[in-house]
């Protein structure tokens, strides 16, 4: 065990518990921490990040807010997975709310990834879009899934049998990205993976910048779940009262 | 240097320079990029907050008229 | 012993069904040839062509004309009230799933049986030692493609505008089955000799019955979660 893998294991475990703490202070306070942090990530990359590259010259700088969306977005998918479970085994509409909520956080994430992607591979390739790479055909498969997901849930009314179905899509669909995933490595055909060169001297501050983005967009779009989860409730509520109209027949 | 660099960017515009002449420039690319993430981020938390207000005032309206209903009845009834 | 006498007669009951009304495999049938009748024309030019991008529109026709019959998988249950009959009968509610893909399986292959002879004829296709692979490769596919699919049409026969839904939330689960297979299409419709030494197609096999087996086992314990009422 090296210093530096220790002090990376030692990190992650306290990002882990900020991120748990977090949920413990004002929603308005979490989401301007947030906010301020991305904020913080593009002074990084404006005055500190090397601006060129060795291959990908100056379009490399978009990676710094491409890599923190990928990595959170399967990051929450994943959640939205568990979640899912949890909901099937409780029944619980909370958990369908936090499930669902979720989904939408981790498509808005997909969307930019995929949006800053096809920017970066208009400068990088020239052409905005490029088949049989495995990570943008899983990202924009996760996509199309997700987007399915939530035309499904505006189709079903009855909010028990929403929660139940939602949460087998979501077990569904968060196994499938893994598949997704190793059917194309294994059997798409050859891709051109964009490699990113960190030249010796600068490659503490771009691995610092990129994990800085990171953690920084992670937080935001833990915030953002937040605030989805209570636009759910808040409508959750007001199905139930349209309910009770309807059963006194006011 | 890198502040000049930047400051630079914001206010030239189209026009070929010496250092953009000998290699493609992206830094339009990467304007666009970011600009992308910010909106999507800004405009997605406003909607969000937008609904959240307008269904917190309407449940607000529904709880009201459910109570005069309530109370109205129970007058009735007594 | 009394639940597979049970998992037969549930396959049973389906598959006499489908012969009676015969709605589902003609229809799906039709849908698939009609796709085959556009490609092919549009393609008549030269036989490279069709030779080079006929096996696209195989699968193609098969992953299409196939929703039309998931579509009207439980369409018989919802208008006769046998979910409840479902529900009561002594029997486990994953079997009944599994039945109901098994029935399914069926009556796609016999479908994609049609497509094929179809796709010989206007695909000009000759190479008659493929089809054993062919028929294989399309057995496993059709397989992960009910198990899949069974279980999405449950959910969404009832819905408004379920059909559609299906089609949706199917096409990114299917994604992954669609790529082993294309990776296999040259062992499969090509007939260079190099073509026909491709170890690709068992490859794809080994990998599609791999893949139904991580989906039925979950889709098997998800299954009684959508029927409960």
């Amino acid at each position: 065990m090296t210093m530096e893998s220790l002090l990376s294991i030692g990190v992650s475990i306290g990002f882990v518990v900020l991120c748990v703490l977090l949920h413990r202070i004002a929603l308005a306070a979490h989401l301007l921490i947030g906010f301020g942090l991305v904020v913080g990530t593009l002074y990084l990359v404006c005055f500190h990040a090397p601006l060129e590259e060795v291959t990908l010259g100056t379009s490399y700088l978009i990676f710094y807010f491409h890599f923190p969306s990928a990595i959170s977005c399967l990051t929450i998918f994943v959640i939205a997975g568990v979640v899912s479970v949890l909901q099937l085994k409780s029944g619980s509409l909370s958990h369908d709310r936090r499930a669902s909520s979720a989904v939408e956080v981790g498509l808005l994430a997909c969307t930019i990834t995929l949006g800053t992607g096809m920017i970066w591979a208009e400068a990088a390739w020239g052409q905005p879009w490029v088949w049989h790479d495995p990570r943008l055909m899983t990202v924009a498969i996760m996509w199309l899934t997700y987007v399915g997901y939530l035309m499904f849930r505006a189709a079903v009314d009855n909010p028990v049998k929403r929660a139940r179905y939602s949460a087998v899509l979501g077990v569904m669909f968060s196994i499938n990205v893994p598949v997704v995933w190793f059917a194309i490595r294994f059997f798409g055909k050859v891709s051109h993976p964009m490699e990113i060169e960190f030249a010796e001297d600068v490659r503490t501050i771009m691995k610092t910048t990129q994990w800085f983005g990171a953690a920084a967009f992670f937080i935001l779009y833990l915030g953002l779940w937040r605030l989805r989860y209570r636009a759910q409730t808040i409508h959750g509520e007001l199905e139930r009262i349209g309910e009770t109209f309807a059963a006194r027949k006011i | 240097m890198d502040k000049i660099y930047w400051i630079s960017l914001l206010l030239s515009q189209a026009g070929e320079t010496q250092e953009s002449a000998q290699e493609p420039d992206f830094r339009y690319h990467v304007w666009l990029a970011y600009a992308l993430v910010l909106v999507l981020l800004a405009g997605f938390t406003m909607w969000t907050v937008v609904q959240v207000r307008g269904a917190q005032k309407r449940m607000e309206h529904l709880e009201e008229r459910l109570n005069r209903t309530t109370a109205g009845k129970s007058k009735s009834a007594s | 012993m009394q639940q597979l006498r049970a998992l037969l007669t549930v396959i049973r009951w389906d598959v006499v069904v489908e012969i009676k009304r015969r709605e589902s495999t003609l229809n799906m049938s039709l849908f698939a040839l009609l796709v085959l009748f556009i490609a092919s024309y549009a393609m008549s030019d030269s036989r490279e062509l069709l030779q080079a991008f006929g096996p696209i529109f195989y699968w193609v026709a098969i992953f299409f004309a196939g929703t039309v019959g998931l579509a009207r998988a439980f369409l018989v249950e919802r208008e006769g009230g046998a979910i409840h009959a479902m529900l009561v009968a002594p029997m486990d509610v994953s079997l009944y799933y599994i039945g109901k893909v098994i029935a399914t399986w069926i009556y796609v292959m016999i479908m994609a049986g049609l497509v094929l002879l179809a796709y010989i004829v206007l695909f000009d296709f000759d190479d008659w030692s493929k089809l054993g692979r062919i028929l294989a490769t399309t057995a496993c596919f059709v397989l992960v493609y009910v198990i899949v699919g069974v279980l999405l049409a449950a959910m969404t026969t009832s819905l408004r505008g379920g059909e559609v839904i299906l089609r949706i939330l199917l096409f990114p689960l299917m994604i992954p089955a669609v790529v082993v297979v294309y990776s296999a299409n040259d062992g499969l419709f090509k007939t260079s000799a190099l073509a026909l030494e491709s170890p690709a197609p068992f490859k794809a096999i080994t990998v599609l019955l791999a893949m139904a087996a991580v989906y039925v086992s979950v889709c098997v314990v998800l299954f009684p979660k959508v029927v409960e009422e």
